[in-house]
């Protein structure tokens, strides 16, 4: 594969990176992530891998645009209020960069379609909205061998971890069960702060490209934590469960 | 000298939306009590037939509490406490 002017153009200030260069600016565009979760983690990741030139980007999520998702998803607006998310995900990054290929899938993961679709990326990325799908997304990467960036938000704090199967510990290592749904309800009641999400989804995003480039070092068996407030990061050390019932028997 | 207990914002809430609140050094069970004691309704937060619950994990110093003695992990005068749950907003 070899750069066409325009792309050398395009993806100048990242190729003049000792770190990218132009065969890392080839690894990117030959590379297939899925984004679960078309909302604002999924918005800012999916924005900033689209600008980077990532070849191929899918994006799950059943739902559709509402008002009050406007605050934060911003790869919606206000003339798409109705429509698909996944497809008006698809408008704005194939819009920003007509040289990638967004596949929108509008379905909800469930443990019989799961596993399929992933099996055509190299890179999943965990932007859902709800525990059920978190641990079924970390169980499916552990069963395919597949790294998992995985970002989540609430009020003004976020998490990053990245999971690579076989070598760092999983999310169920690092939570061993999903809350009840009560807990999950009232988290959601509780409200984020928009530009939270940007934040959590452009680290996400910095992961992915990392991942494919080989550039710098990985988040791995680390937990991330950002406080908005206190405009603070902290990071903490997950200790790989050996009795964990994800990846437990992995190294 | 006192343990400070790092309460994330899921929980503030129920602190008045204090941040850092300051607890005599024990066991975690103890502090957790102690804690109820100011703020009533954080302890059902947190734990659940004695154990902390299984989404909320608790660090001593940077430590994780699982891999220590988890509940009777003691902290002693001076550590720091941080409290994180699973979040999954996205």
């Amino acid at each position: 594969m070899h750069l066409s002017n325009e792309q050398i153009k395009r993806y100048s200030r990242q190729i003049l990176l000792p770190q990218i260069g132009e065969e890392g600016q080839i690894k990117i565009l030959s590379a297939k992530v899925c984004i679960i979760g078309a909302g604002g983690l999924g918005s800012a990741l999916g924005y900033y891998l689209s600008a980077a030139g990532v070849g191929k980007i899918c994006i799950v999520d059943n739902d559709i645009v509402e008002l009050s998702n406007l605050q934060r998803q911003i790869s919606h607006n206000t003339h798409r209020l109705g429509e698909l998310k996944v497809l008006s995900a698809k408008k704005t990054f194939e819009a920003l960069n007509p040289d990638i290929n967004v596949i929108p899938e509008k379905v909800r993961l469930c443990k019989d379609n799961i596993l399929t679709l992933f099996e055509n990326y190299d890179i999943i990325c965990d932007c859902s909205d709800n525990f059920e799908t978190r641990f079924l997304i970390n169980d499916s990467c552990i069963i395919l061998n597949k790294p998992l960036i995985t970002g989540a938000v609430s009020q003004f704090e976020g998490q990053l971890a990245v999971i690579i199967p076989g070598e760092s510990p999983c999310y169920r290592c690092l939570f061993e069960s999903p809350p009840p749904l009560e807990f999950q309800a009232s988290m959601q009641e509780s409200g984020v702060i928009g530009f939270l999400p940007g934040v959590i989804g452009s680290l996400q995003a910095g992961e992915v490209i990392k991942l494919i480039t080989g550039a710098g070092e990985i988040l791995k068996g680390e937990l991330l934590i950002y406080n908005a407030l206190k405009q603070s990061f902290k990071k903490l050390k997950i200790p790989k469960n050996p009795n964990c019932t994800a990846c437990g028997n992995k190294k | 000298m006192s343990v400070i207990v790092l309460i994330p914002a899921v929980f503030q809430n129920i602190t008045g939306y204090k941040e850092k609140i300051e607890c005599s050094s024990g066991s975690i069970l103890d502090i957790i009590n102690q804690l109820e004691g100011a703020f009533p309704g954080i302890s059902e937060k947190l734990v659940e037939h004695g154990n902390i619950k299984k989404f909320i994990n608790i660090y001593i110093n940077d430590k994780d509490i699982r891999f220590l003695s988890r509940q009777n992990t003691v902290a002693k005068d001076g550590d720091i406490i941080m409290i994180i749950p699973a979040v999954s907003e996205g």
